[in-house]
């Protein structure tokens, strides 16, 4: 409506309140509109790991210790000093305790498998670097497996292959 | 320059990408800049590092270390972990007596054997919060899953 016929309805004593457009702004938000984070959606139990980690590579525990004890050695070897790493001797601690295949061939098999696989890398990892045994299991253990089209003989299949792995090449 | 890199960033924490155990491999050493007034270079390191990172609902095994009437300590590697004792089964008791202290079960599996939570064992938890700090990364465990808890043979 325009101004003229605004004045004539005010003038002829029509209510027109509802139609004069207000002066005043919207109250300002004080709480801004909550946006989603990244850190937000980061959930294992979804397969979503952030941007990050979707590509990064996920290593198993006997891989770890077999890296860290490279590095080890090398530390000594290379001309650069490195301070003490109190982080690197507790993982090599852990990993030494965990690692449930111990011989570096058994861990480059695994890993061939691993890389053959069409799961995400961190669930077949998990498969490995927990031992699990049956289905059931690793369901319960490894959400994320629950999702769509997961067929219980795939991942059958899959932990057989680990455990047979892990089986030929017990403690050498 | 390469001893400023390593004592900057091994075993420290990064927000995005958690622990930072190793550096493994220095990509590139870009072409350092002279800052201005303090006459330090600054130098863009490209490197590859082995890291340590935790989600929310993984599973992880640990090393209990302190077991208290509140709960438990587990450390993963270098992360530590705690389980309260709301989060433990009910059917595991707390015992002040035993000596270390430990957390038992009521009743014993098939072979009689009474599983018990106390420090130096192996447990397989639930992350189910974590909290990163400056220095170290915590984060809040549950053993009350099926296929959690102790673990034998590790």
């Amino acid at each position: 409506m325009d101004v003229d016929s605004a004045e004539e309805d005010y003038a002829n004593g029509v209510d027109t309140t509802e139609e004069i457009p207000s002066i005043y702004l919207p109250p300002r938000q004080l709480i801004p509109p909550r946006t989603t984070r990244e850190a937000d959606n980061v959930d294992s139990s979804l397969a979503q790991l952030g941007a990050e980690f979707d590509k990064a590579k996920c290593l198993l525990i006997p891989e770890v210790k077999v890296i860290l004890d490279r590095e080890k050695r090398q530390h000594g070897k290379v001309g650069v000093e490195r301070p003490h790493n109190e982080v690197l001797e507790k993982t090599l601690a852990y990993c030494t305790r965990f690692s449930a295949y111990t011989n570096p061939h058994t861990v480059r098999n695994l890993k061939r498998t691993i890389d053959q696989s069409r799961w995400y890398p961190f669930e077949i990892a998990l498969m490995a670097n927990l031992s699990i045994e049956t289905v059931e299991e690793a369901r319960a253990l490894i959400p994320s497996l629950d999702r769509e089209k997961m067929d219980d003989n795939e991942i059958q299949n899959t932990l057989n292959e680990l455990q047979n792995l892990r089986k030929y090449t017990a403690p050498a | 320059m390469l001893r400023k890199l390593y004592e900057e960033v091994e075993g420290h924490i990064d927000g995005q990408y958690g622990y930072i155990i190793s550096v493994l491999n220095i990509v590139e050493v870009g072409s350092g800049v002279l800052q201005p007034m303090t006459g330090l270079a600054e130098f863009n390191v490209v490197y590859q590092a082995l890291v340590m990172k935790v989600f929310k609902n993984m599973v992880v095994d640990g090393v209990v270390t302190v077991v208290n009437p509140l709960g438990f300590w587990a450390e993963i590697g270098p992360l530590t972990m705690f389980v309260a004792s709301a989060l433990i089964p009910t059917y595991f008791k707390y015992d002040p007596s035993a000596n270390p202290p430990a957390f038992i079960s009521e009743f014993g599996d098939d072979n009689g054997h009474v599983s018990r939570i106390e420090k130096g064992v192996a447990v397989r938890a639930r992350i189910i919060g974590i909290r990163t700090e400056a220095t170290e990364i915590f984060c809040v465990g549950t053993i009350k899953e099926d296929y959690l808890g102790p673990q034998l043979g590790v």
